[in-house]
């Protein structure tokens, strides 16, 4: 019967591997809320850091902010080598498990998502000490678009990709052995995930929100649409394609405003805290008030008109047979609109920009935001899809 | 040579690793005080006259300086220390408070280690207070840093996860969906 059915194999003596196949996917879920845990650790460490930074400025290496990054990177690499190791040992005692393991330089197995955790948590690791040594020759003011920053924080982005593919493959394992309350909380997981790591890079606009045009003579494009429309419709459409329930954006951009509510209540207490504790004082001549969160002042909320509008188009694109083409240009304008710079300090921070740049300009922003746009729903679907029937 | 790439990336990923190890052990090893300090210096704080002993100099830029403070005479009464590093006007970088210990071997005497941000002119400040009321005295510290890679290089590093994180993303890109698979139970 195993023959006649297309797909159907059978993978031995089930009484070893039906517990071993439970084991992957606990192991997957219970490493992979580790791994989640360590990003958002970095992402709460990182908006303390930014607000130690202005208001502070950067003093010891070890600051508290500084270790709670750390402890984050260290957290999140050491859960994805456990995983890969696990894994390893598992595969060379179950050999019929290796189906469901991804094999790297024919020596180790594990899930993807572990492999991509690692790489990442590896890169932040190796970022902290260069950015050190970038601040030693610069100076501690060094704006967040400098190299290590970017490789520090964009690495711990990816963290949170690695536990998404983690979680996403508990998830269907999971739900291949029936368990539906594990199946709904690593799909839940994967929603925490896909947020944290649109936190993290939203860390990484913050710089083209206000700055960084690029001047073409005739047109000065500001860049924060094209890098916004990349980042959005990647983490948003992604999340849309691999998860099989209804509201999966919205959901997704509620928790990463949550994180700035989270983020906006924590950072500046603990940064009075610490200014005491270490005898310290506030520099002077800030525009704003330590007692405001600067990240979460800077949290761009149309995001989530975009996140609805893609939930409400993606249902009725099903519900309708719409064509692809169709689809994604709706996506794309849609992705766009929510990746204006429109931070909760500053709503209103487009029209500022047409006044600044000029129709014209802000017309081309607008278009090189379409392609980014364009470039992140590829991207997006893609990776969804990649992403629906993940069990490696 | 998939699996070439893939042994290349092992390896590179283990010397990144032992890299970080052993840039923690180093970290870790620049608080320590040495047997020989690298540099004494006589002192008065006020009416304190002090040996500051400096474990490093030039200092390390973004790495701490030990440094050891000892009464010349014997003092009756009990000293407190408060200790800073503060940069020149124009290092951009801001003060900080140095981390102290009581030196066991010596009556009055302290250990410590202040954090060198930024490469440049910095003071070491000592403030003292004891039974001769209070006293204070500024050491001057240079602070050097490795030599500066090009910005260029430094991007071309930086980078890195984005070049990871776009190859992942582009093997995605041909991965369909699997057809669903059934585990058949004996």
């Amino acid at each position: 019967m195993a023959k006649a059915m297309s797909g159907v194999e059978s993978l031995g003596d089930s009484s070893s591997l039906a517990p071993s196949l439970r084991a992957v996917w606990i192991q997957r879920l219970t490493l992979g809320f580790i791994t989640l845990f360590g990003s958002l650790l970095f992402f709460l460490g990182t908006s303390w850091d930014i607000q130690w930074h202005i208001f502070v400025g950067r003093d010891r290496t070890l600051i508290p902010p500084h270790q709670m990054m750390l402890t984050g990177v260290a957290l999140s690499g050491i859960a994805a080598l456990m995983a890969v190791i696990i894994e390893t040992v598992w595969i060379r005692r179950n050999a019929s498990l290796e189906h469901y393991t991804t094999s790297f330089a024919e020596s180790f197995y594990g899930s993807l998502g572990a492999y991509i955790a690692g790489f990442a948590a590896l890169n932040a690791a190796v970022a902290f000490p260069l950015d050190a040594y970038w601040h030693a020759l610069y100076g501690i003011d060094v704006a967040i678009w400098a190299p290590f920053h970017v490789m520090f924080v964009m690495g711990m982005a990816i963290v949170a990709l690695g536990a998404t593919y983690m979680l996403v493959s508990a998830a269907h394992l999971a739900e291949r052995a029936g368990a539906v309350k594990a199946k709904r909380a690593a799909y839940m997981g994967v929603i925490v995930a896909m947020a944290t790591m649109l936190s993290n890079l939203t860390i990484l606009l913050f710089d083209a929100m206000f700055d960084h045009a690029i001047n073409l003579q005739v047109v000065t494009v500001n860049v924060y649409p094209v890098l916004s429309g990349i980042v959005v419709a990647l983490i948003l459409i992604a999340a849309t394609y691999a998860i099989p329930w209804r509201w999966v954006a919205t959901s997704i951009v509620s928790i990463y405003l949550a994180f700035a509510g989270i983020v906006a209540v924590f950072v500046p207490p603990a940064t009075y805290w610490l200014v005491a504790l270490e005898h310290l004082s506030f520099r002077p001549n800030q525009d704003s008030s330590p007692g405001l969160a600067a990240v979460a002042l800077r949290w761009p909320v149309g995001l989530i008109i975009t996140a609805i509008l893609i939930d409400v188009f993606m249902r009725r694109a099903q519900r309708k047979g719409w064509s692809p083409r169709k689809l994604r240009a709706i996506l794309i304008l849609v992705t766009l609109l929510g990746s204006l710079p429109m931070p909760v300090i500053y709503p209103l921070l487009p029209v500022l920009l047409v006044n600044d740049l000029g129709i014209l300009s802000f017309v081309a922003s607008l278009l090189v935001g379409l392609l980014g746009a364009y470039v992140g729903l590829w991207f997006g679907r893609n990776v969804g899809a990649s992403m629906r029937s993940l069990e490696r | 040579m998939y699996k070439l790439l893939q042994r290349i990336l092992l390896v590179v990923g283990v010397i990144a690793l032992l890299a970080v190890l052993g840039e923690i052990a180093f970290s870790i090893a620049a608080t320590i005080h040495g047997n020989t300090p690298a540099r004494v210096v006589r002192v008065n704080a006020g009416p304190y006259p002090l040996i500051v002993s400096l474990y490093k100099d030039p200092a390390n830029a973004g790495y701490a300086l030990p440094f050891a403070i000892a009464p010349q005479q014997p003092v009756s009464g009990v000293l407190t220390y408060d200790v800073s590093s503060l940069p020149h006007t124009v290092v951009p970088a801001t003060p900080v408070r140095a981390s102290l210990s009581p030196d066991a071997n010596v009556p009055n005497g302290m250990q410590g280690t202040a954090e060198i941000t930024v490469q440049g002119t910095w003071i070491l400040q000592i403030a003292v207070n004891g039974p001769a009321g209070p006293g204070e005295v500024e050491i001057p510290i240079v602070a050097t840093a490795p030599p500066a890679i090009p910005d260029w290089t430094g991007w071309l590093i930086g980078l890195i996860p984005l070049y990871g994180v776009l190859a992942f993303l582009l093997t995605q890109r041909g991965r369909k969906e699997q057809p669903e698979r059934v585990v058949m139970v004996k």
